[in-house]
């Protein structure tokens, strides 16, 4: 009989209380690969996001208002800009170019954004990468032209069930509030891109401003003098080596010295963001790492009860040869094959978590997530559970170890 | 010779003074032999046996087996010492309760450098008359069976020396004779040494070399002490 076999048939022998040191280290370690890789893919989203635009100017207020409001589709702009001062930023040499939007207006929950056409054509989300209507590409139709007619992004066109001639009506504001009467015509779908554009619709930035009921701000679509924004994507003028230009900072300072307006570089704003909601995934990983403690916990548990049932079969393969050293190797192999097995249990289970939950995140957010992302929590767990199978097996190792012989084995004669 | 005894003294400690359970100036088994050592429950047989397997150290004294000084061995030497030359058979059986008969012959393998060999596992449970109780569990046997089962254990590693203690002490008289005829004549083919000690007259006539453990033992005609202390601290038979 091969030693792997004896311990494979005291942990079957035990089976009970295996399966539930097994479970036990099964969810920590779940719990764990799923935050953790939660975690990291939601920063690199969220910093990805901001790929796109090396900056945004943004009216005075909160810059990861602007933030929320100008890349999450989420929160409100604190006001407006005056068109003008727009267009003496992008004056400024190292802007490349400027997309202004308006931002306000929703329909069934999801944001209604006026932008400039070269958005749906020309902006670059992710390095290289450009909007696609193709259908191969998981796109339909055309980018909207002047006029009533709206772009939808993919999980809206998704969600709603949109089809290409639908219309819509705005609401005003981005809950409750007024509808316009316009009529408002879905020309086009954007294939899937897995950032926070696919939750959006856009129209048109002069359909804004000639919007019923927008009579007060309908000059704003021909006199450009008097015309206001939200805001405005920039992408800013590299140096050599894809470097940014070190002048963003000083146009930054300028513009925000000035009472106009703001410059915010999503760079420097969202990991304020990570800050701010960093207490909830520590949380997630606190919890996550008390449960792989209590896992480990009862494993040693398990063990030690197992022991103490098994104090005359040890006796007993000492008395026929086995060295304490091979016993002691029996007991914590044991524990390094309930730890692996709870861990491979886990790391399944974690990843299956990972597929529901992003289901979930990019219906929420339009943010895509790889249930097979391999996060730092996999890539530690084969060295993380033979510490823990070793640890949590070294005390009733040693208890075996240090075992009686004649003691256990209870001469009856 | 496969044992030699000289001097040899063992103690126990019962909290106020040591207790002697055996002294043997001299004793010795030819390789081959097989030996029965009688005597009376609580006289140090067992404890003579553990000696002899390297599961107790004596106090004092030389103690030689196939060709190994014990009391100049490590633990962990005496463990591989086991494992190379002794089987050993208990009263009862401590058979693994969740191992099969042959899992259970498979098991006094398992230790030893020798490779585990089911066929050998299966031959012996065979020779012991158990070909048909291969897979049964413990608990599934009677009591005759479990110590088959335990004889043929003791065999699987092809041991130079055989330590039976109390082998029949489970048995009724008819199954005990069946079960040390067994005992000896697979001893007698393996070719290896057989010390059996038990309190059973029966079973000790018919051996060759019948010794009388009083007699061996200087310590139990000596102290004359009721036994009872020892074997209730444990490890004296």
């Amino acid at each position: 009989m091969r030693l792997w076999r004896i311990v494979l048939k005291s942990l079957r022998q035990h089976s009970l209380s295996t399966g539930f040191a097994v479970v036990n280290i099964a969810l920590g370690v779940a719990l764990l690969v799923a935050v953790v890789s939660l975690r990291e893919q939601a920063h690199a989203n969220l910093t990805q996001a901001g790929v796109g635009v090396d900056a945004i100017l943004g009216p005075k207020g909160s810059p990861l208002q602007i933030v929320l409001n100008g890349l999450y589709h989420m929160d409100e702009m604190p006001g407006k800009i005056k068109w003008p001062y727009y267009q003496k930023v992008l004056a400024n040499p190292i802007v490349q170019e400027g997309i202004p939007f308006c931002t306000g207006h929703s329909y069934a929950g999801f944001r209604v954004n006026a932008i400039d056409r070269r958005f749906l054509t020309d902006f670059e989300y992710l390095p290289g990468k450009t909007f696609s209507f193709r259908p191969e590409d998981g796109g339909r139709g055309r980018a909207f032209a002047d006029g009533e007619e709206a772009v939808a992004g993919w999980a809206v066109a998704k969600e709603l069930r949109l089809s290409l001639g639908q219309t819509f009506n705005p609401v005003c504001g981005v809950s409750a509030g007024p509808m316009h009467k316009n009529t408002i015509a879905f020309v086009g779908v954007l294939a899937p891109t897995g950032t926070p554009h696919d939750r959006a619709i856009y129209i048109p930035l002069n359909t804004f401003y000639t919007l019923d009921g927008h009579e007060s701000v309908a000059r704003m679509a021909v006199d450009e003098q008097y015309r206001e924004i939200s805001g405005a994507y920039l992408k800013i003028k590299r140096v050599r080596g894809g470097a940014m230009n070190l002048n963003l900072q000083s146009m930054k300072y300028d513009i925000n010295q000035s009472t106009e307006a703001q410059l915010v570089v999503p760079g420097e704003v969202l990991p304020r963001l990570f800050e701010i909601i960093g207490w909830v995934d520590g949380a997630f990983l606190a919890v996550a790492v008390l449960v792989t403690g209590l896992g480990t916990t009862c494993l040693l548990v398990s063990l030690v009860s197992a022991l103490r049932e098994r104090r005359r079969d040890i006796a007993l393969m000492r008395s026929i040869g086995a060295t304490r050293r091979t016993v002691l190797g029996l007991v914590l192999s044991e524990s390094l094959v309930i730890s692996l097995f709870g861990g491979l249990l886990g790391l399944m289970l974690g990843h299956g978590i990972v597929w529901i939950g992003s289901r979930y995140i990019q219906a929420e957010t339009g943010l895509r997530f790889s249930w097979l992302h391999l996060s730092l929590a996999d890539a530690a767990l084969l060295p993380a559970l033979v510490v823990v199978g070793l640890l949590a097996g070294l005390f009733p190792a040693v208890q075996a170890y240090r075992l009686g012989v004649l003691r256990n084995l209870r001469p009856v004669s | 010779m496969i044992v030699e005894l000289k001097d040899l003294i063992v103690e126990y400690d019962l909290g106020t003074a040591p207790f002697t359970a055996v002294d043997i100036p001299a004793w010795s088994l030819a390789r081959g032999r097989q030996a029965a050592i009688h005597g009376p429950s609580g006289c140090g047989k067992s404890t003579l046996l553990h000696v002899v397997a390297g599961l107790l150290a004596p106090r004092s004294g030389r103690v030689r087996v196939c060709g190994n000084e014990l009391t100049e061995m490590s633990e962990s030497d005496l463990d591989h010492f086991r494992a190379a030359h002794v089987g050993y058979i208990f009263q009862d059986f401590n058979l693994l309760q969740g191992y099969t008969a042959v899992e259970n012959v498979l098991l006094g393998m398992a230790f030893s450098r020798q490779k585990p060999d089911r066929h050998r596992a299966r031959e012996l449970l065979d020779r012991v008359g158990l070909s048909h109780r291969v897979k049964h569990r413990p608990a599934q046997l009677s009591i005759g069976e479990r110590q088959r089962v335990a004889i043929a254990r003791a065999l699987a590693r092809k041991p130079e020396l055989i330590l039976a203690d109390e082998p029949t002490g489970s048995l009724d008289p008819a199954h005990a004779g069946e079960v040390v005829n067994l005992l000896r004549e697979a001893c007698r083919q393996d070719g290896c040494s057989l010390i059996v000690v038990s309190h059973d007259p029966g079973v000790v006539g018919s051996f060759d070399e019948a010794i009388a453990f009083m007699e061996l033992n200087r310590a139990f005609s000596a102290s004359g002490t009721p036994r009872a202390a020892a074997v209730a601290a444990g490890g004296v038979a």
